[in-house]
This record gives structure tokens, C-alpha cells and sequence, in this order.
């Protein structure tokens, strides 16, 4: 079968040290450190995978390309990968998908009917692989497994025509029969969707209809945000965007007003967009906290809000310049949300 | 590395979906397998597209 796979080289830095979860060679938590020139081909002779007891195989019918898939490809002057998580080559990219369910194993289970799955369902798949044995998965931290894989990063993904996966990963699409022309085209958004919706419902806590959202960056997930909290009942949608391109697809995904922030002055234009009252949740989506973070706690600071709430989704190396006094006396809170 | 696993996300995005809320503007362009290794490399500079999709199959 075709698949587009990465390889690169393992020439760790010298600072590196070899983690506790890392296999010499092949697998690492920190790709930047390690990987070296990758390259990305098409070939066309994989095997198609075999399927366990417990996985169905699926063949995938549509595959989104995501920030890590680009970082994982895209490499500084040294050589060295951009991106800096878990990672093990070579290995099939992709991990935003959707695809139908041709052959099932022995035990593989369908969460809709809680029966064995049956050759035809559409599902979409999580990309965290995660055990359900070790202590965090079992105190309910899926996220935090301490045999993690991740599809389409340490193990093979979907930018293939089949991929074997294990059932506990896959949802149903069949509630979107009907509602969509193309079902794998939306299905295959579910995932990144995902990351908006844990990072502004999830870990952000939500809000209460009638409340303002402020998001900062208007890439997939900030405009996937956009759109979940206005869903939620957000009454203002302020999305903070200096690409003018970028910042017209926002209105699209639901925003009321946007900022540019290099030509506007965002304080003033969240003052005056939501008569000083502010924010409930600030979106920190853009990963650049050197730049965004005096901005968002000068609004808490002189907006009427208290309560708000900082998410931030976007990776950064950049510490947060962060006043703690707003955040004490406007009784603020920041939280993370893995992206 | 993500985190969203769990907690009823994903059952609940796709729900919101069934109900209305339509995510696919977010694709601005539909490729092929073979155009992806292309379109990784546009998307290091490229701000003008949003979600690129391959359709496979």
C-alpha cells in the first residue's frame, strides 16, 4: 500500500541524556534533541498491517495535515527537527483521520453498541495510544500513560491507505450520517477539534452563556475555539489575529470582532468591544507568551471581569512575563492544556 | 505530544458536530497521498491556508 513516511537521522546533542522512557536509537520524548535531517517520501510497498484481537483495520479515507506533522518535517540550520516531543522514526505521518472499518479482530469492541464491531462503520480515532494499565492511566489520566505511543509519531499513522488500531481508540461517525455531505471530511476534524475543546472546556472549565471569550491566534485551534465557545453560548467572540486573511476566516469560525494587534491596540479594542467588562477566558493560541501575555493581564487588570481564565494551548520555549498581583487582586487563574 | 484522551471529548465534539456545529470550513485545501510531502514543506511559511486534507481512498 502507499503511505508517506519520515525518517530522519538519531545523532543525539551532546547535552542529551538518554530518558528513562527512551530507547536508544529509535525512540525519544524529546525529538529535537535528537533527530537529525529528516526526509519525507511516498512508497508505495508497505505491507498492509495485520490487526490484532483487540484493533480493527481501517481504511483511511481522509487525513488532515497538522502543525507537528510540519515540525516534525522541517528542520533548523543544525539540522535538527523542530519538534520536541515524543517521536520514533522511521514512522508513517498522521494522526487527524478518519476511515471505515474493513476487517475487525476477535475482540474488537464498538463503544456505540457495546457489541463487536461490524465492516462498514466510519469512525475517527484518538491519537494517544494509551495502555489503561499504569497508575496514571488507571487513576483516569489517559493523557499522562507512562507506555504512551502516539499515532502517527512513535508508531505508524494514517497518511496510508490502511492502518490497524486498537477499537478502544476509535469513535463511531455514524451520528453524522445524513447531517454531512462527506462524513470522513468532518470526521477527520474531530481530532484537532479535540485539542480546542480540552484546552477551552476541558481544562479552561467552560463558561456560562452571556460570558466574552478573548483568543489569541487564529490557527486551527484557535478558530476551532472560536467556534466550540460560541456554541457554549460565549456572547462576545474576540479574536486577536494579525493576518488579515486569517483574521476574515475567524468571522467565518464565529467571531464577533477581530484585532490586529500590530496595528490596534488590544486592550483598548477588548475595552471598547465589550463595554470594559473583558473577558471570562483568555485563549493563549499564537505561542509566542513574550509577546501576548502583557496584554492579556492588562486586561484582566483593568477590565470588570474577575474570575477569568488564562488557557494556554500554544507550545512555547518562552517563559510568561507574568504580573501575579493582577492575578491575585482580579482572583485570575492561568491553566495549561496539552495541544 | 497531545492530551485529549478521555473526559468524554471526543464523543462530545463529534455530538456538537451532529448538531450543527460544522468544523469544515477549516479545510481550505484538498490534496492527494502523493501531495503530501509538497504541501508540508508550503505549510513552513504558508499562513493563508488553514487545514489541508488529504483525501485517500
Amino acid at each position: 500500500m502507499k503511505a508517506v513516511e519520515i525518517s530522519a537521522e538519531w545523532s543525539p546533542k551532546p547535552s542529551f541524556k538518554l530518558g528513562s522512557k527512551d530507547i536508544d536509537g529509535k525512540l525519544t520524548y524529546l525529538g529535537s534533541q535528537v533527530w537529525k535531517n529528516p526526509v519525507v517520501t511516498v512508497i508505495d510497498d508497505k505491507p498492509i498491517p495485520k490487526i490484532k484481537p483487540n484493533e480493527v483495520l481501517l481504511q483511511v479515507k481522509r487525513c488532515g495535515i497538522c502543525g507537528s506533522d510540519v515540525h516534525m518535517a522541517q528542520s533548523y540550520d543544525d539540522g535538527y527537527i523542530y519538534y520536541p516531543g515524543l517521536t520514533a522514526f522511521p514512522a508513517t505521518l498522521g494522526h487527524e483521520f478518519a476511515g471505515e472499518v474493513v476487517e475487525v479482530g476477535s475482540q474488537a469492541i464498538n463503544k456505540r453498541t457495546g457489541k463487536l464491531y461490524e465492516k462498514g462503520e466510519p469512525v475517527t480515532v484518538e491519537e494517544m495510544v494509551w495502555c489503561g494499565e499504569c497508575k496514571p492511566c488507571c487513576d483516569g489520566f489517559p493523557n499522562h500513560c507512562e507506555r504512551l505511543q502516539e499515532i502517527g509519531f512513535s508508531i505508524d499513522g494514517a497518511f496510508a491507505e490502511y492502518i490497524a488500531v486498537p477499537s478502544k481508540l476509535c469513535w463511531s461517525l455514524k451520528k453524522l450520517e445524513g447531517k454531512y455531505e462527506d462524513i470522513y471530511k468532518i470526521g477527520s476534524l474531530v481530532e484537532p477539534t479535540s485539542v480546542a475543546y480540552n484546552a477551552v472546556i476541558e481544562r479552561g472549565g467552560g463558561i456560562r452563556p452571556g460570558e466574552n471569550v478573548v483568543i489569541l491566534g487564529a490557527g486551527p485551534v484557535g478558530l476551532a475555539s472560536a467556534r466550540i465557545l460560541k456554541t457554549a453560548g460565549a456572547a462576545l467572540c474576540i479574536v486577536s489575529e494579525p493576518n488579515e486573511h486569517r483574521a476574515k476566516f475567524a468571522k467565518t469560525m464565529g467571531a464577533d470582532y477581530t484585532i490586529n494587534p500590530q496595528k490596534e491596540n488590544f486592550v483598548e479594542k477588548v475595552k471598547e468591544y465589550t463595554d470594559n467588562d473583558g473577558a471570562a477566558l483568555y485563549l493563549e493560541a499564537t505561542g509566542l507568551p513574550q509577546v501576548v501575555t502583557e496584554d492579556i493581564q492588562n486586561c484582566i487588570w483593568e477590565c470588570k471581569s474577575v474570575n477569568s481564565t488564562v488557557v494556554i494551548v500554544a507550545r512555547a520555549e518562552q517563559r510568561m512575563p507574568v504580573c501575579g498581583e493582577y492575578f491575585q487582586v482580579r482572583r485570575a487563574r492561568i491553566v495549561g492544556a496539552q495541544a | 505530544m497531545y492530551g485529549h484522551s478521555g473526559h468524554g471529548t471526543f464523543p462530545n465534539v463529534i455530538s456538537c458536530m451532529a448538531a450543527g456545529m460544522d468544523m469544515t470550513p477549516l479545510v481550505t485545501k484538498e490534496i492527494s497521498l502523493d501531495d503530501v510531502p509538497e504541501n508540508l514543506k508550503l505549510l513552513q511559511t504558508d499562513r493563508e491556508n488553514c487545514k489541508i486534507s488529504a483525501k485517500i481512498n
